[in-house]
């Protein structure tokens, strides 16, 4: 149903309106377009035109508007719900007659089959005299056209015709007479499927349509592609579990089951492998329905032993001489298959023991890395076991992407799993479709036990995140919990000295990632991060370029933690942030010299800090602050730097502080002018809205303390209307 | 049960079906001749041309006979040639030519048979008539044991006693009593049971004058094709006349009653009732040698019979003997079908003992081991079924090892080992689709594979492949047509189809949004669709025309091809379900029709049962009286079983049709099923939930929320009402079909089973009434809400389907949905982001057709 206030009814009625002979053809195919999707459009496009048709007497577009009628009633009749479609049309309409379809029909020249189809449409109309006006309607046409037989009726008409006789007793004779003038209309009626119950009495006893004569000349008693068909729908896979471990009986046996349905391929021989592995502790219920299977489809002798698990070799056997030249790589991405799940260990290595049996070539790790399945749940069993496995049942080593081996490596993960970027990767991947907490569960052992391999896998992993949001990647969120324990281990000491290798190594895969771990660790609540942190961006010496891409604020905090250490001149930063980034650091700035508190105590403890220091933080923001005022495009920010640096002065004057600040007439001098032409020359570039530098005139006019200055601008500004 | 009724028949049927009757005709003919007085008048029409011959033809008829039973066809052919020279008007002769011609091609040529058969007929009827006319002239002085026998016309009780020889044995001469036996017979082998059925009827009720072996055929006959085509009422009927009137009445000692006290004594009876009836029938049998090949006949029951979700049981083959039955042969047919009987009334303790009764008599009995397969499937020993199916495969032929293939797959299926079934049932169809040489009669009656292929596709659907599934209903229909099941089926293959994406045009296959530009300009329109239902999902029914031409798809000219199979689509679907209730109201209509004529009939048989046992004095009145309660119970059980079906498989049928018809977008429709099938009595819930919610879907897709509203809640009130009882009621609904046979105990854990299939799909819908249906309610309810735009009860609706069924993409959609619809994008985003790992594969169809 529309919403209210669609803008579907208004649009088709204007067009409808407006249609003419000029653009007869482009709004007929728009408005084919906008109905042909759902009834909603047929229902107002038919409405629409009716009534037009109704209304218009003496519209000259009268002969378009039929057309179009015309147009959209041949469309609908071949519709599966025309009676929806013509009834709720017509349900506003006043009076539906007989006559009026029939001179609707007469009026749009229907063929007698359409008129039919109409009738009966409106047969289904729930007010009860439209119903039976439309059955009335359609009972003459019907009785014309046994009269006068219509050649090529089409099937669908001539079954909608039958079901409409049969709607009610009252046309019991016309049903009869419709059914002999049958073979006149349509010849093949006879044959279909669908009219057999109407030409069959309904004994309990029936006569086979197959005909004797028929089937002897066609010398088969089914169609003939039937049986093929079946043949290859067989699905051996299933019939091998539903047979059980004793189809491994011989390989002669093996293969007499398994080339059952179609050629053994690739996409089969997976199944049957995820199968075979999936049942290696044993099938639910052995009920012992092979022995009969193999008697009476077999030529075999019967089976004496009953095994109680799969022989693989057998199995393996079979499957390479059915079919020599599989191409196992195919194989192993054909387990992607709905159902493929490995249970425990035990099905894990009898999986590897069969691809070994039947490939000598390495695991093919892309296989099973280089995306996530759609049946992730299956990949991940898969994988599960691959990474816990010992490395003569699995090994990552030959992925194709990976981590440089290391002595101390490759004893923490034997088989090279943390090596495996690959791996790596696709656990990510699988966690973010859902499964966090297996892949966390998964990364516990490589994070208590190799760090960092971990980590170093982690920086180099590349997905693309569909739906990031609020919370980080699950990549991101593993890193930081690599790298905390890593963080702590730093000592934060004032001197300068050789960090672990682990960090430059990180830095030079993917300082991003690093970067953004520190931002994450500072933006923590943990208080000795900040010593942390700046210890290993000077163990790097990339504090100016981490300090750089970190967001204002936090950048501002690790500055002032960094200056206060020494390693950084606090108030040269600040002017080379404010002149590059200009009004957003800022006002970020401002708002941290506001909060009274912005507080050095969650830097560090054992830093021994006092309101002073303090004091000079703030006082020296604000004194870059000020001193790049001329820099910023906002009024107000402007203003409030002012007003802050103000406040801070008065403090100041109260602590016996002097004033960092240029006076005003210093500022008038040097300044006014290269900060206007400043203004000008960005509202030029189009950098800044004129509106916004008016608005900004207007608040400093407002201004007293600045009133004098920038009222002399303003001449200046004529090109600002 | 199918019957292999034929195989009574059968033995006649399958190697020399006709033939016996045939060879009979002649036989009697002679026999008579030879030994009988009655024999000169049987002679008499020979004799008429050529006295002297009579007994020369007698010798010869004798002699064609021998050599027909003995095979030898073209010998046969030969002295029936002589005889003709005799009199070429002989329409005996004419006819035993025939039937000896028919042999001797190796039955492949019944069309000739059968215009031969018609003229003989219309001959004897035209002889009879002049003869008639000619006795009325004589009727007064009537003289006995010359050329021209005569005698009161058709009644024969009016002629005097002298005169009765000549009179019968005038009327055996142009008895069309025969050549209509042989002529239902090939149409039974045809397959074509109705016509069959259409020339049995007659004989039937006019069965007293009919010689004694030609009478038990008709009967056996009729017994094969009432069982086949699911007439169990009439069945009994017969059977009960069969063993009345044939003298067997007397092994029902063995059968229900005191049956389990006396096992003991039970062998004894047996045999001294054969003696008796051996003794009996002494004359009948002293023909000679009786052709040695018990035939088998299998036959299959389908699973049509049953509903939908119970496979098909097994089958019987019966195999009976050469053309003068005897009696021990005719007891044992009688075990059987009493067996078959009881069996389908799911009777099993009877049935056992009925079956138990055939292999004390014949222990190697291929149909009574079948039948013994069967009963075991039916108690759920399906391993003993096997063995037993197992044990009659190595000496069957190719016609019964596909059968017992079949039966095997049955029994698989039921164990759930789908694909060793498929495999079964494909195997089954190879095995009679193999053949040697050209297609005989014999071997086309024989052949089942319509109603395994139909068993197939049953096992085909329930795997979900719809396409394959419905080839082989629509195969199968050339045989099921009539039973609105394959028509149900049918249209569960469509809509399987629909749900898995295998339809064109349904959104549901490809996740992406086609997106249309109309228009220019400020009237420029973005077109987005409306929801996943097209109207024109039918298959390449969709018009791809703008300049106004309308264009009949292809495909329509395609469809009246014979052969071609239908492809699915949801009007299909609608089509078969249409066909499916006009052949349940066609099939009330005749029931209660048959049910007037009924209480006729049973009026009169008793008035017989009554003249008769008055008569026979000898009988064991109590045991009879018993032993035809049986089989009337059990045929009404059966009956009342259908009933039952019946009144299920409407529901489903009304459920499915306003499910496609809202699928092609015709609400009017849908609404009105919908409302029908609320208003069937004692409604299932399941139903009940169904119908509710498509009608208020429909009322929404017509723009009446308020109502749809009303159809919901009425819903949600009566889940709410008592959700306990839910389980419970379910099972019982559905447990008419595991039967309430004590015996049947072990079925226990297979009624699930039963259910697989259409009613699959209401029982799944049975077991929702728990959360998911009520979640599913909850969404509806809030699309409702959201539409007429109350946000508020939308948001709560939304939000307690959610919390119930946390991954349910619908209800999660339909939370973020309400969620917009508040303006709270923020919200929603959280919702999308939370769910994310939802992906939204099914479409939801309630949302769809508001947002």
């Amino acid at each position: 149903m529309l919403p209210c206030g669609s803008p579907l009814p208004a649009q088709i009625g204007l067009q409808v309106s407006n249609l003419s002979k000029d653009n007869y053809i482009s709004v007929a195919e728009e408005l084919y377009e906008l109905s042909s999707d759902g009834p909603d459009g047929s229902i107002i496009l038919l409405r629409n035109c009716l009534e037009q048709v109704n209304l218009a007497e003496n519209d000259q577009n009268l002969q378009v508007k039929f057309d179009l009628l015309t147009l959209v009633i041949r469309n609908l009749i071949h519709q599966p719900n025309l009676g929806t479609i013509l009834c709720e049309a017509l349900r506003f309409l006043p009076s539906v007659s007989e006559e009026f379809l029939a001179n609707l029909c007469r009026a749009l020249k229907l063929s007698l089959p359409e008129q039919i189809a109409l009738g009966l449409a409106l047969a289904d109309a729930e007010d009860y005299s439209q119903r039976q006006q439309g059955l009335a309607f359609f009972e003459t046409k019907v009785k014309e056209l046994c009269e006068d037989p219509v050649p090529d009726l089409s099937e669908d008409l001539v079954e909608r015709i039958l079901w409409g006789l049969y709607s009610s007793e009252a046309l019991l004779k016309l049903r009869s007479s419709f059914l002999r003038s049958l073979p006149a209309l349509q010849p093949f009626a006879v044959d279909s499927l669908t009219m057999i119950p109407f030409f069959k009495d309904v004994n309990k006893e029936v006569n086979t349509l197959r005909e004797f004569d028929y089937v002897t000349i066609s010398e088969s008693l089914l169609s003939d592609t039937i049986l093929m068909d079946m043949e290859h729908a067989t699905d051996v896979v299933s019939l091998l579990e539903e047979l059980g471990f004793d189809c491994t009986h011989s390989v002669e046996h093996c293969k007499e089951i398994l080339s059952q349905g179609g050629p053994l391929l690739e996409g089969d021989v997976a199944r049957i492998l995820g199968t075979v592995a999936r049942t290696a502790k044993g099938l639910e219920e052995v009920q012992n329905i092979h022995g009969p299977f193999y008697n009476t489809l077999c030529n075999g002798e019967a089976i004496t032993s009953k095994l109680s698990s799969w022989r693989v070799d057998i199995l393996l056997g079979a499957i390479n001489q059915l079919n020599p030249s599989l191409n196992w790589s195919l194989i192993v991405s054909s387990l992607d298959y709905e159902g493929f799940f490995l249970p425990d260990e035990n099905a894990f290595t009898l999986f590897m023991t069969m691809y070994k049996l039947g490939c000598e070539d390495p695991f093919p790790i892309d296989a099973i890395c280089s995306h996530v399945w759609k049946n992730d749940e299956g990949q991940l069993s898969f994988l599960r076991h691959a990474i816990s496995a010992a490395p003569e049942v699995f090994s990552f080593a030959h992925s194709t992407r990976k981590l440089m081996e290391t002595e101390e490596g490759n004893l923490k993960s034997p088989n090279h799993a943390w090596f495996s970027l690959d791996l790596l990767e696709i656990l990510c991947r699988l966690a973010e479709v859902g499964h966090i907490d297996q892949v966390r569960e998964i990364l516990e052992f490589p994070r208590n036990h190799c760090p960092e391999l971990l980590a170093l896998g982690l920086v180099q992993v590349n997905i693309i995140v569909s739906l990031k949001g609020t919370q980080g990647s699950f990549q991101e969120e593993m890193l930081s919990l690599v790298l905390r324990p890593q963080f702590s281990q730093v000592q934060f000491t004032t001197e300068e000295e050789a960090i672990a290798p682990l960090w430059s190594k990180l830095w030079s895969l993917n300082a991003e990632m690093l970067k953004m771990e520190m931002v994450n660790l500072l933006s923590s609540n943990d208080r000795s991060a900040y010593g942390q942190v700046l210890q290993v961006c000077r163990g790097l010496k990339v504090l100016h370029t981490v300090l750089n891409s970190m967001p204002s604020k936090v950048a501002l905090k690790f500055a002032v933690f960094a200056s206060r250490k020494g390693s950084l001149n606090l108030e040269k930063w600040l002017e080379e942030e404010i002149s590059i980034h200009r009004d957003s650091f800022a006002s970020v700035f401002l708002s941290l010299t506001e909060e009274r508190h912005f507080t050095l105590d969650e830097m560090d403890v054992s830093m021994d800090h006092s309101e002073d220091q303090q004091f000079d933080i703030s006082a020296a923001i604000l004194k870059v602050l000020y001193a790049a005022s001329g820099l910023l495009s906002s009024g107000i920010l402007v203003n409030n730097i002012a007003r802050a640096r103000g406040s801070e002065a008065a403090n100041s004057l109260d602590s016996n502080v002097t004033p960092i600040e240029p006076s005003l007439q210093e500022f008038k001098e040097i300044d006014v002018d290269k900060a206007a032409n400043l203004y000008f020359e960005r509202v030029y570039r189009g950098e800044v809205p004129v509106q916004t530098v008016v608005n900004m005139l207007q608040q400093f006019n407002q201004s007293p303390a600045n009133s004098y200055e920038w009222k002399q601008i303003l001449p200046t500004g004529h090109n600002c209307d | 049960m199918e019957g292999d009724g034929d195989s009574v028949i059968a033995n006649t049927t399958k190697d020399p079906p006709l033939p016996l009757p045939a060879t009979k005709d002649a036989a009697t003919t002679h026999e008579a001749g030879g030994g009988d007085p009655a024999a000169a008048a049987a002679g008499a029409m020979v004799m008429q041309s050529a006295p002297r011959p009579q007994s020369t033809v007698a010798g010869l008829a004798k002699e064609a006979a021998q050599l027909f039973h003995a095979r030898s066809y073209q010998g046969c052919l030969l002295i029936l040639h002589q005889l003709q020279l005799h009199n070429d008007e002989d329409p005996k002769v004419r006819h035993n030519i025939a039937v000896a011609e028919y042999y001797r091609d190796g039955c492949t040529n019944p069309q000739k048979l059968l215009e031969v058969l018609s003229q003989v007929k219309a001959r004897n009827e035209e002889l009879a008539r002049a003869a008639e006319e000619q006795l009325e002239g004589n009727s007064s002085a009537s003289t006995s044991g010359s050329t021209n026998g005569s005698g009161g016309n058709g009644g024969l009780s009016s002629a005097t006693r002298t005169n009765s020889a000549d009179v019968v044995a005038y009327m055996e001469d142009y008895d069309t009593s025969i050549p209509n036996l042989n002529y239902a017979m090939m149409m039974y082998n045809l397959q074509r049971y109705a016509d069959a059925m259409a020339v049995l009827e007659p004989l039937y009720r006019n069965i007293e004058p009919i010689d004694e072996t030609a009478a038990l055929r008709v009967c056996l006959l009729m017994l094969d094709i009432t069982l086949a085509s699911g007439q169990p009422g009439k069945a009994a009927e017969v059977l009960q006349y069969v063993e009345k009137a044939f003298g067997y009445l007397l092994p029902p000692a063995e059968t229900p009653t005191t049956a389990p006290s006396l096992p003991s004594s039970t062998p004894s009876e047996t045999e001294s009732l054969m003696t008796t009836t051996e003794q009996a029938l002494a004359r009948t049998s002293s023909d000679e040698g009786l052709e040695d090949y018990p035939v088998t006949l299998g036959s299959l029951e389908i699973d049509s019979s049953q509903n939908l979700g119970s496979k098909t049981p097994v089958t019987l083959v019966v195999a009976a003997r050469e053309k003068p039955i005897p009696p021990v042969d005719v007891k044992l047919l009688l075990h059987l079908y009493r067996g078959r009987l009881f069996l389908s009334a799911r009777n099993l303790k009877v049935s056992k003992r009925e079956i138990k009764s055939a292999l004390n008599l014949s222990r190697e009995n291929t149909t009574a081991l079948l039948l013994k397969a069967q009963l075991e499937y039916s108690r759920g020993n399906y391993r003993k079924a096997i063995k037993q199916l197992t044990m009659c495969i190595g000496r069957a032929d190719p016609g019964m090892r596909a059968m017992v293939l079949n039966n095997l797959g049955c029994i698989h299926h039921r164990m759930r080992k789908a694909q060793t079934s498929a495999l079964y049932f494909t195997k089954a169809l190879q095995a009679s689709s193999e053949r040697s040489g050209s297609l005989s009669v014999p071997a086309f009656s024989q052949d089942k594979s319509l109603a395994i292929i139909y068993n197939a596709g049953l096992q085909q659907l329930s795997f979900g492949k719809s396409v394959l599934a419905s080839r082989c209903f629509q195969e199968a229909a050339a045989l099921y047509y009539n039973r609105p099941l394959l028509w149900l089926r049918l249209a569960e293959c469509c809509i399987v189809a629909l749900e898995m994406g295998l339809l064109e045009n349904t959104s549901t296959t490809s996740r992406e949004v086609k997106v249309t530009v109309v228009g220019e300009g400020a009237w420029r329109r973005v077109v987005l669709p409306v929801g996943s239902l097209n109207p024109t999902v039918v298959n390449g029914l969709k018009l791809d025309e703008s300049e106004g031409d309308v264009q009949i798809p292809d495909k329509s000219e395609n469809w009246f091809m014979s052969g071609k199979p239908r492809e699915l689509s949801l009007s299909f679907a609608i089509q078969c379900l249409q066909i499916a209730i006009c052949l349940f109201d066609r099939g009330d209509a005749k029931a209660a029709e048959a049910a007037a004529e009924a209480a006729v009939a049973a009026a009169e048989v008793k008035d017989g049962d009554d003249s008769q046992s008055s008569k026979g004095g000898g009988g064991t009145p109590t045991g009879e009286g018993r032993d035809s309660k049986g089989l009337l119970a059990a045929a009404s059980a059966i009956e009342e079983q259908k009933k039952q079906e019946t009144a299920a498989l409407r529901m489903w049928a009304l459920a499915a049709i306003s499910h496609c018809q809202i699928g092609v977008g015709h609400p009017l429709r849908a609404l009105r099923s919908a409302e029908e099938l609320l208003r069937q009595p004692s409604c299932a819930r399941p139903y009940l939930l169904l119908g509710h919610v498509y009608a208020a879907e429909a009322l929404c897709q017509l723009g009446r929320p308020q109502e749809a509203l009303d159809h919901l809640s009425t819903c949600l009130n009566e889940t709410t009402a008592e959700p306990t009882n839910a389980g419970t009621e379910d099972e019982s609904q559905l447990k008419w079909k595991s039967g309430d046979n004590s015996e049947a105990s072990g079925d226990g854990e297979d009624s699930a089973a039963y259910t697989v299939g259409a009613l699959g799909d209401a029982v799944s819908v049975a077991r929702l009434t728990g959360t998911s249906a009520r979640a599913s309610l909850y969404t509806n309810l809030a699309a409702v809400y959201a539409m007429q735009g109350n946000l508020q009860e939308a948001q709560r609706l939304a939000q307690l389907a959610l919390t119930m069924t946390p991954t349910n993409p619908t209800a999660m959609l339909a939370a973020v949905f309400v969620e917009l619809k508040l303006e709270r994008m923020e919200t929603a985003l959280a919702l999308l982001k939370q769910y994310r790992h939802l992906c939204v594969v099914s479409s939801s169809k309630g949302l769809s057709q508001h947002d």
